[in-house]
């Protein structure tokens, strides 16, 4: 029977315990050692070359995600699969530990039931996640919401819009100021700002797309 | 003699005077007498040359003056006095034979004369002339006093309003401060409470999962009901303690940025009120922006979220977050029922809208809602971001080692070895 070894870090030690009760109950899993932060888990992966890697997210000194991302700036052979233990169930979490080179997800609170068959993926080399992906596989992530070029001319306020009107009309900044209640220094402050929403870089151009703008509204 | 009244002044004001100048000893003798009856203060002189000598070393306020002086033309005298400053304010009285004609009386008023009387001169018109003059004068006078005291209390208002303003304007400061700082604290309240009960709470109960998970394969049958019992208790604890700190401060807005933060807080919003989000973003994702800025957008977000799904009773909610140089545009629109923006702002107890404003100004951006009855509301806060506040997401990895908020566990044990 072929034997695996893990590296249980957390900061919890009861949980470490609950984790070990866990992997124990397997003939062929075998806990070789057990760290509080991720400092110590450095020192203990070089010196055991664990299996896998049970790695809580938060932790005091060197988090989960800093231990993955310490591992990967300096690769070395026979780095441990990593299963990273959570408390937040949101898609996002997930992709990030993939992206730092975790094998499995499983949330805290479904460890007792999903910890072992996780193991048993991760160590047949797929990626496994007991947090719901909103039905969804990871190979296609879903349409990012409303990542479209947003309509520039929605940018303008109301006081925008009525500033380019009073433009378009021909009046003066010393005539538009007091109709938006404003002082005379105002405008072109104002006046910056819509071209900086609409992409422009001279104040005339505002002017010359306030008349355009008078005649399209 | 028809009686007078009299213009003896008030005791203690200064008498009238007047100088008298002709060569009639006679009328100035009359008219002198005539005039001390009546209280005035009067001085004599028979030609134009001593009336002058008089004039440099007295003041009379009233100078009556006979036109044909053996050394002069009263009609001059009464232009050269008129000219010089100093007589400004001296009531000059022309008088002339019944020889001189309409001609010349116009012509001596031209000259600066403020009346013209002829000889015979009538007791009864000299009196009445003189009294009409001290009316003027008096009433004058009188305007005069006021006007100065009204301009006294005109500086002494100015300096209380200058010093009410001063004292107005530091109040505003100190309220700015407060208020900046009383969003700063809240903030970090709620970030050390999510925090804790993440850390703290949140691994407690997993601890707990783990015990009525393990004794699930020990307890015998009899105890399996209040096992079960407890188990639902605790996945209600968990839940309600995940809510807690989700709402407190939402983790992914500090991992993630804004985007994912509001693609979460989107998700659970619609789950929660019904109200679907169209959300539209542009050159906001995978960038981070101050930290002040993103829980300020986040901030504004949920508060108009909120106040869409309470009050504007619609299906459907527009979010439009935008960012381009030197500019964080954050739009939230509904078509709903709209409210008055005045009331809105002015209503005791809401303290949402003005909570918003002034967030939003504390950090130099602009924030206004356009809203009518009926006609759907409209909330748009800007935020002024300098370059250096763009952090893209990719460089997060050298980062978080630094930032890490220290957490209460960091203190309570020892540094390994």
């Amino acid at each position: 029977m072929t034997r695996h070894t893990f590296l249980i870090v957390d900061d919890h030690p009861l949980i470490r315990r609950g984790i070990r009760s866990l992997l124990q109950s397997q003939p062929d899993f075998q806990v070789v050692g057990e760290s509080a932060d991720g400092m110590t888990a450095l020192h203990l992966i070089a010196q055991h070359r664990p299996d896998v890697m049970v790695l809580d997210v938060v932790m005091p000194m060197l988090g989960g995600l800093e231990l993955l991302r310490e591992l990967r700036k300096n690769p070395t052979p026979n780095l441990p699969k990593t299963i990273v233990l959570s408390l937040h169930d949101d898609e996002a979490y997930v992709q990030q530990a993939m992206q730092l080179g975790a094998a499995g997800y499983v949330l805290k609170h479904s460890a007792s039931a999903g910890l072992v068959p996780a193991v048993r993926e991760v160590l047949a080399g797929r990626f496994y996640s007991s947090c719901p992906l909103s039905g969804k596989p990871l190979a296609q992530p879903a349409p990012e919401p409303g990542h479209r070029p947003v309509d520039r001319n929605q940018l303008l306020t109301t006081e925008e819009r009525l500033l380019l009107q009073l433009m378009a009309a021909g009046a003066t900044e010393e005539q538009i100021a007091p109709q938006l209640g404003r002082q005379p220094l105002a405008i072109p402050v104002l006046s910056r700002n819509i071209a900086l929403k609409l992409g422009m870089r001279e104040l005339a151009d505002v002017r010359q797309l306030a008349a355009q703008w008078a005649r399209e509204h | 003699m028809t009686h007078f009244s009299t213009v003896v002044p008030a005791p203690g004001a200064p008498r009238h005077s007047v100088l008298i100048v002709d060569d009639d000893r006679a009328t100035v003798g009359v008219m002198a007498e005539l005039l001390e009856l009546e209280g005035f203060e009067v001085w004599q002189a028979f030609s134009a040359g001593e009336g002058l000598a008089l004039l440099a070393q007295r003041q009379p306020e009233l100078l009556l003056l006979d036109v044909r002086l053996p050394d002069a033309d009263g009609r001059e005298v009464c232009a050269a006095l008129k000219a010089n400053p100093k007589f400004e304010t001296l009531f000059i009285i022309l008088i002339s034979g019944m020889e001189v004609g309409v001609q010349s009386r116009v012509s001596g008023l031209n000259q600066g004369a403020d009346e013209y009387l002829t000889k015979p001169i009538q007791p009864v018109e000299l009196i009445a002339r003189l009294q009409s003059f001290v009316r003027i004068r008096e009433a004058g006078e009188a305007l005069r006093r006021s006007n100065e005291l009204l301009e006294e209390r005109v500086l002494v208002r100015t300096n209380e309003l200058r010093l009410a303003n001063s004292s107005l304007e530091q109040a505003t400061a100190e309220l700015r401060t407060f208020s900046r700082r009383l969003l700063e604290t809240q903030e970090r309240e709620r970030r050390r409470l999510a925090h804790e009960l993440h850390d703290e709470a949140g691994q407690a109960l997993t601890v707990l999962k783990f015990a009525f998970d393990s004794l699930d394969s020990q307890v015998k049958d009899g105890a399996s009901e209040a096992l079960a019992d407890g188990r639902a208790s605790l996945t209600r604890l968990t839940q309600l303690i995940r809510n807690l700190w989700q709402e407190l401060r939402p983790a992914m807005l500090d991992d993630f940025g804004l985007v994912p933060a509001m693609v979460w807080y989107c998700q659970r919003y619609t789950a929660n009120t019904r109200v679907e989000v169209d959300f539209e973003h542009e050159g906001v994702d995978g960038l981070r922006f101050d930290p002040e800025i993103e829980t300020a957008v986040y901030r504004t977000i949920q508060e108009s979220l909120t106040n869409v799904a309470r009050h504007a009773k619609v299906r459907e909610v527009r979010l439009l977050l935008w960012s381009g140089p030197g500019l964080l545009h954050v739009q939230i629109s509904d078509q709903g029922q709209g409210f008055d923006p005045r009331a809105g702002l002015s209503r005791n107890g809401s303290c949402g809208l003005v909570g918003m404003q002034e967030r939003v100004r504390l950090l130099g951006g602009t924030w206004s809602v356009s809203a009518r009855p009926g006609q759907g509301t409209r909330v748009i806060a800007e935020f002024p971001i300098a370059e250096a506040c763009l952090i893209p997401a990719l460089a997060q990895d050298s980062r978080l080692l630094d930032t890490q908020l220290l957490r209460p566990t960091d203190f309570a044990k020892p540094v390994p070895a």
